[in-house]
């Protein structure tokens, strides 16, 4: 059976059709990571641009928040820890600023994606470059 | 990492290893341009079609099977991007793509593979007749001949490329050599006359 069709002329591909399907390949990642870092930044211009607007609420959740004060108490008095731990641990969750708390945590969470997003973009378009030039 | 299976270099580009998927692509790169060509038999479109395939193969890692055959889930991917090419180019007849093929007449069942294949080898000794004899095959005809003929796809692969069973794609085997002999005998006595 092999000898029937290896007469058949072979057929190479072109030299320049392996960087070319590179090439594109590059591209297209490079496209899906843009994309994926321009919905990261948005979230995160979006949620700057919430702490910004609500900023006075935020602050004067965080500056009326007892949490300073029961801190203080308990490094005073590490004895009222063992006495009332139940009450205690009402006081936190009543001095605790929440909302504050879930904005700086989403904060957090969107820096930390930036972060993910933009490494492997930095390093795509460098071997981007690298290999557009070799 | 050249010497890495298919399943293993797979894994590694989806566990990260970018180079995973420009081994894979330059190990199958000959192949599926020798296939694509012969298929769609223009060679811009082929570059097109193999680039596409390519493509079409990074977006897709993620959803490879690693129980499948690489090879086979390549070819099926080709294959895909050259019918889709075609159709793209000229409109594709419906008879085209007839798969009555896999039923054998009285006539071509009589006929022993072996023996159809050495009279094919006798008939086929100008290459270029071979080369169009294939041509006037059939689009699927086409491909299974390509895929189990050229690219020494086993019939169990060939079966996983076209979504058939084992036993059509050897039966439209059979009958794509038929209508080669018959293409190439018509040829013969063209030349003889």
């Amino acid at each position: 059976m092999n000898t029937l069709f290896a007469s058949l002329p072979l057929r190479e591909p072109p030299p320049e059709l392996a960087t070319q399907i590179l090439t594109q390949v590059h591209r297209l990642r490079l496209r899906r990571l843009w994309a994926r870092f321009a919905v990261v930044c948005s979230a995160t211009v979006g949620m700057l641009t919430l702490l910004w607007v609500y900023s006075p609420a935020l602050q004067s959740e965080i500056s009326g928040s007892p949490l300073t004060a029961l801190v203080r108490l308990i490094l005073s008095d590490p004895d009222v820890l063992a006495r009332s731990a139940q009450d205690v641990f009402f006081a936190f969750l009543e001095a605790t600023p929440f909302v504050s708390l879930l904005a700086g945590l989403c904060l957090l969470f969107l820096s930390l994606s930036l972060y993910a997003v933009a490494r492997p973009l930095y390093r795509e378009r460098r071997a981007f470059i690298l290999h557009s030039f070799s | 990492m050249t010497a890495l299976s298919d399943q293993e270099l797979i894994r590694a580009y989806l566990h990260g290893e970018e180079s995973a998927f420009e081994f894979l692509m330059r190990r199958y790169l000959p192949l599926i341009f020798r296939f694509v060509s012969r298929l769609v038999q223009d060679p811009a479109l082929a570059e097109d079609v193999t680039q596409e395939t390519f493509i079409r193969v990074w977006k897709k890692a993620s959803s490879f099977h690693p129980d499948r055959s690489f090879k086979s889930w390549l070819f099926t991917i080709a294959k895909h991007a050259a019918f889709d090419a075609m159709k793209k180019k000229k409109p594709m007849l419906f008879s085209e793509l007839n798969t009555s093929e896999g039923e054998l007449s009285f006539e071509e069942s009589l006929e022993d593979e072996r023996l159809l294949i050495s009279t094919l080898l006798l008939k086929a000794e100008a290459k270029q007749g071979l080369e169009e004899a294939i041509l006037t095959l059939s689009l699927p005809a086409r491909t299974i001949v390509l895929l189990h003929g050229i690219e020494q796809l086993t019939f169990q692969d060939c079966a996983e490329v076209l979504h058939e069973s084992i036993d059509t794609v050897k039966s439209r085997y059979r009958r794509a050599l038929f209508t080669l002999k018959q293409s190439l005998e018509s040829e013969m006595h063209q030349k003889g006359d």
